[in-house]
């Protein structure tokens, strides 16, 4: 009855117990229960190597960058199928703004990963103290280099790194097994972009790019046979190239120009601060139909919809102006241009409107919708979250009022953290 | 629509398991309830589960709570197969919420058993090759052992401490970065 019946657990089942732990903190303080406890951690499946466990306080940055180095340091097993680093910025945490995560602390992470990994590697450091915005500072141009080892084994790659932080491929090798890269903040030369996804990624499917070019003006070309989906927030880039066969999902901001050739696009998120601009933004071999279309508020909507006959599900940001804070002489008050002809909702089921009021012209596009779509099934209404008149059922029954008798409307309000069904 | 109906209770019939305990007792369940075991997925496979699997590493109490784990799992398995539609309906998401919802809580009932019916559940659940019942069961453990010093863990699951005060001194040493 009293027996140690966990102790006597095989490995393997002992390594679940301590990759369940959620720290490899907590997983290297059972080395101290008993002879049998001494090395498990050190060739646990999964490390995880956060300075937020449940645990608090959190300690203290500069000894959990040292407590990171102890724990690669003692660590034994040649591979390792999750690495997680993860250093969290905290305001309200006055050290944690003194600390700079200097690159060549976390080179040696990286050569460890770069050694070990054959699953996921996932490294968020915070962005080094930055100045107040709009200080030009003396050293913000001091940047520091970090280099991005080759994984071979490494599945998928998530890095995020300080602003200032300069990455750098090394020269030669193939991330072979990579199938997942997400770079979040720092700076990489569009060349070198270019260049890891065209011939050092060969099996990669995802990539996620949230960068800064170090030079402006710089051009990024990604060619790949294997990419299914794209994300580019890359600023700074004068024209962004994209040749991609198997391309479906395609997510696109910071884009002065591009050239997209993409036959298999099924999926569109424009959001760039660009507008889109027929002449600067090109998708060569776009099919005429998509599945998603998702179009910032930015963009200019009507020149990109007409890239395309058919969509499946179209997300619009649209801007909707309260008309009683414009003059009366405006031109919008004139009735011709608050029709809108020629508009054909012919297949349109269903409509869902988010950050909606009562006020007069957000009540009025409910109108036109359900005049102009003949076959309309279904109208969700999610109310605006901080709005100072409440969803009332006099609303309900304005917006039901509008609409044809078989179109089922429901609403919906944010309560305690989630929407709620209203009536 | 009839005999569809008996088409269907064949198919079914057929698709039985016998499955018998290390004190042999015999548990007929669906082949949709063994296969969450891949063990038994790949017996099944290899036609060697005629005449019924034997599973000498299990006892009949422990089997028994581990189809039970087993046929509320491949219930909700075939439920989400069931209630894929091409709309993100608000509707069909409630549904698969409070799904979800109850699936939780079954398991959250499902682990208060003494820590002697745990661990055997987890060699169980090891031996079968049943993903989810390990997942389940180990991090039961480890949220039991979350935010213990190493004294209170040994009290817990009674561990002998068999290193010498040099040992553990030395221990402590090399994993000092551990325990700041």
């Amino acid at each position: 009855m009293f027996d140690d019946r966990i102790s006597g657990l095989p490995d393997e089942l002992l390594h679940s117990i301590l990759v369940g732990l959620g720290s490899a903190h907590a997983a290297a303080r059972t080395s101290v229960l008993s002879r049998r406890w001494r090395h498990l951690w050190r060739h646990l499946p999964e490390l995880d190597l956060d300075d937020n466990p449940d645990s608090s306080p959190p300690p203290p940055p500069a000894s959990f960058l040292d407590s990171v180095d102890g724990a690669l340091a003692g660590y034994s097993a040649p591979t390792l199928e999750r690495l997680s680093i993860s250093l969290s910025r905290d305001d309200d945490y006055d050290s944690h703004s003194q600390i700079q995560i200097l690159p060549q602390r976390v080179a040696p992470w990286l050569r460890f990963a770069a050694e070990r990994v054959a699953g996921k590697l996932c490294l968020l450091v915070p962005p080094l103290t930055m100045p107040p915005h709009g200080e030009p500072d003396a050293n913000a141009e001091e940047e520091a280099v970090l280099e991005l080892p080759v994984c071979e084994r490494a599945k998928s790659i998530v890095l995020c790194l300080a602003e200032m932080c300069r990455v750098r491929l090394q020269p030669a090798g193939s991330f072979a097994a990579l199938t997942y890269l997400m770079i979040i903040r720092g700076r990489m030369e569009g060349s070198e972009l270019t260049a890891l996804v065209r011939t050092r990624c060969p099996r990669l499917r995802e990539l996620t790019l949230i960068v800064e070019l170090a030079a402006t003006s710089d051009v990024v070309s990604l060619r790949s046979g294997s990419l299914h989906s794209l994300v580019l927030f890359v600023r700074n880039a004068r024209r962004i190239e994209v040749v991609a066969p198997r391309l479906e999902v395609l997510e696109v901001s910071h884009a002065a120009q591009a050239h997209i050739s993409a036959p298999n696009l099924a999926e569109i998120d424009w959001h760039t601060s660009d507008a889109y601009n027929p002449l600067h933004h090109r998708f060569a071999d776009a099919g005429r139909r998509l599945r998603v279309l998702k179009v910032g508020k930015a963009s200019a909507v009507a020149s990109l919809l007409q890239q395309f006959d058919e969509v499946d599900e179209l997300d619009l940001e649209i801007c909707i102006p309260q008309m009683h804070f414009f003059p009366l002489s405006c031109p919008c008050h004139m009735e011709e241009n608050r029709k809108i002809d020629g508009t054909a909702l012919n297949s349109l089921e269903e409509v869902e409107i988010c950050g909606f009021t009562d006020s007069r012209e957000k009540v009025e596009l409910v109108e036109l919708l359900s005049c102009n779509a003949a076959i309309l099934k279904k109208l969700v209404i999610n109310y605006q979250i901080s709005c100072d008149a409440p969803l009332t059922k006099g609303v309900c029954a304005k917006v039901r009022s509008m609409c044809r008798l078989n179109v089922k409307v429901e609403f919906y309000t944010f309560l305690d953290g989630s929407w709620v069904r209203f009536d | 629509m009839a005999s569809a109906g008996s088409g269907d209770e064949k198919a079914a019939a057929a698709a039985m398991i016998t499955l018998i305990s290390s004190d042999n007792e015999k548990f007929e369940v669906t082949e949709a309830t063994a296969t969450l075991s891949q063990t038994i997925r790949h017996m099944i496979e290899d036609g060697c589960t005629d005449g019924g699997v034997p599973l000498p590493n299990v006892t009949s109490k422990i089997l028994a709570r581990v189809i039970e784990y087993c046929k509320k799992h491949a219930t909700a398995a075939a439920g989400e197969e069931g209630s894929s539609s091409s709309f993100s309906d608000a509707a069909f998401l409630e549904v698969d919420r409070a799904f979800l919802e109850e699936l939780e809580e079954f398991d959250d009932a499902f682990l208060e058993v003494d820590r002697a019916t745990l661990f055997d559940l987890i060699l169980a659940a090891n031996y079968l090759d049943i993903k989810g019942l390990l997942n389940l069961t180990c991090q039961k453990v480890a949220d039991s052992v979350k935010g213990k010093t190493p004294e209170q863990i040994r009290e817990m699951y009674n561990i002998v401490n068999d290193l010498t005060p040099e040992e553990e001194a030395e221990i402590r040493r090399e994993t000092q970065w551990a325990f700041e």
